[in-house]
């Protein structure tokens, strides 16, 4: 991990990208690398498949930087989107033979969503995401780590989207605290 | 507008970690691009996100970040024709300007004794400037390609490491057959993706005419799996099949047959489980 004397503001670095210029990708790498694996590893828990995907999704990012828009959001969000796709196709590609074609929910939703199968080894987040009630933890793993919006989650789970909104709503917040313990909550 | 409230409720949080649905998202960003103080906080979360993802246990080791930058060196030579082009012309441009006071002297001098000859001599040299031009431009052509071969067969090698680790892959021994000796293969095949790639090709050269081709039984029956190409040293991938209880490869002649010929059987293998 190299270090950051430099930085760049999210404008600087985007047009560092879009000129192709490589310094761009060597500070988006160290500084976004981690991130993204902890996203990709959750889905494909095998370090060599992980790190492959890893490398495929920068080389994405990399050659599809003109169509990142960054009136609709950040730099982060939108390479979290395709590190979260990758992943998941891969997965889905590996589950091929294992599901029923008649099955409409993936196998993870109803896999215990623990921290240990997904491989989050981060002590302050473990025990912050395990203090939530199972089926927030579900849905983080939902919402976050496997891409669904609120509103597929709603009707997957035949759960009212108030209440799908609320709970993540408040696991954020809690989460939000482990993130930064000197912020100060919201009500 | 109380920014407070906006800040406290989580839903920076959320935007950042794309899990907005696509209209609250979007009034986000209008609001972070309205308000400095909503804009600091989005970049402060982002920060203790990424803070927070340097102290997992997991991480990728840092050949990942090697390879990347190798890779991405690599295409930048392939993928951009256009911007090599110019330097190359600049240089041929310069030689030009360079080297004509030479040949100008000369060529005045030969127009002081024989106007002719020294129309003649400009010629041959302008000439050879454009022979080496294009002989240039042919090699880096060669380079591009051989650069774009070599990417391509190093994503095979990755895929493959990845499919063999994968528990559904089989991997199945092609052994000679007939009393043939000096032949085998190996055979992955994931029936999942129903990915199928020949490595470790080893067969006596094709004679003239004649072509390998790789045979899948499928309930019994024979079908093409592809034809084998002449050079066999690095993995290649044949057709796909989601089923299949052999793998065989007979001689055929060039560009392959409806149904294998028997007797012209180098190697097989039968899939286990």
């Amino acid at each position: 991990m190299t270090q950051q004397e430099l930085s760049y503001t999210e404008e600087e670095l985007v047009g560092l990208l879009k000129a192709h210029d490589e310094r761009g990708l060597s500070y988006l790498y160290d500084r976004y690398s981690n991130a993204l694996f902890q996203v990709i590893y959750q889905q494909v828990p095998e370090q060599v498949s992980a790190e492959d995907l890893l490398q495929q999704v920068f080389l994405k990012i990399w050659n599809g930087i003109d169509s990142f828009d960054a009136s609709k959001g950040r730099l982060y969000t939108w390479m979290l989107n395709i590190a979260r796709n990758r992943a998941i196709d891969h997965t889905r590609s590996k589950d091929f033979n294992k599901q029923s074609k008649t099955a409409s929910l993936p196998e993870n939703v109803y896999k215990e969503a623990g921290t240990e199968a997904s491989g989050i080894r981060d002590v302050g987040l473990q025990r912050t995401l395990e203090k939530l009630p199972v089926e927030t933890r579900r849905l983080i793993e939902l919402s976050y780590f496997q891409g669904y919006t609120q509103d597929e989650i709603s009707k997957m789970l035949q759960i009212p989207l108030g209440t799908v909104k609320t709970r993540i709503r408040a696991a954020i917040l809690q989460l939000r605290k482990i993130l930064n313990p000197n912020t100060v909550s919201g009500s | 507008m109380d920014l407070s409230c906006i800040i406290s409720s989580g839903d920076l949080e959320l935007y950042v970690l794309g899990m907005l649905p696509a209209e609250d998202a979007a009034k986000v960003s209008q609001l972070a691009a309205m308000f400095p103080e909503i804009k600091q906080e989005i970049e402060r979360i982002e920060n203790d996100l990424l803070v927070s993802s340097m102290n997992t246990a997991v991480q990728p080791s840092a050949s990942v970040k090697d390879k990347l930058m190798q890779a991405v060196k690599a295409s930048a030579h392939t993928m951009q024709p256009e911007k090599q082009a110019p330097p190359l012309m600049q240089e041929a441009k310069l030689v030009r300007m360079r080297k004509p006071a030479r040949p100008l002297m000369i060529a005045a001098m030969f127009l002081l004794v024989a106007s002719l000859a020294g129309v003649i001599v400009l010629f041959a040299y302008y000439f050879g400037q454009k022979q080496e031009l294009a002989a240039m431009e042919k090699q880096l052509t060669e380079s591009r390609q051989n650069l774009a071969l070599a990417q391509t067969r190093f994503q095979v090698q990755q895929h493959l490491v990845n499919l063999l680790s994968d528990e559904q892959t089989k991997r199945i021994t092609l052994a000679a057959v007939g009393g043939r000796t000096n032949a085998s293969a190996q055979l992955i095949w994931h029936p999942g993706t129903k990915e199928v790639f020949l490595a470790d090709v080893n067969l006596p050269a094709a004679p003239s005419g004649k072509q390998y081709q790789l045979w899948a039984i499928v309930d019994g029956q024979p079908v093409n799996a592809g034809m084998l190409p002449a050079q066999t040293d690095t993995p290649e991938k044949m057709l796909p099949f989601e089923k299949a209880e052999a793998f065989a490869i007979t001689l055929e002649p060039a560009g392959g047959s409806v149904n294998p010929t028997l007797e012209e059987m180098y190697v097989l293998g039968k899939v286990s489980g």
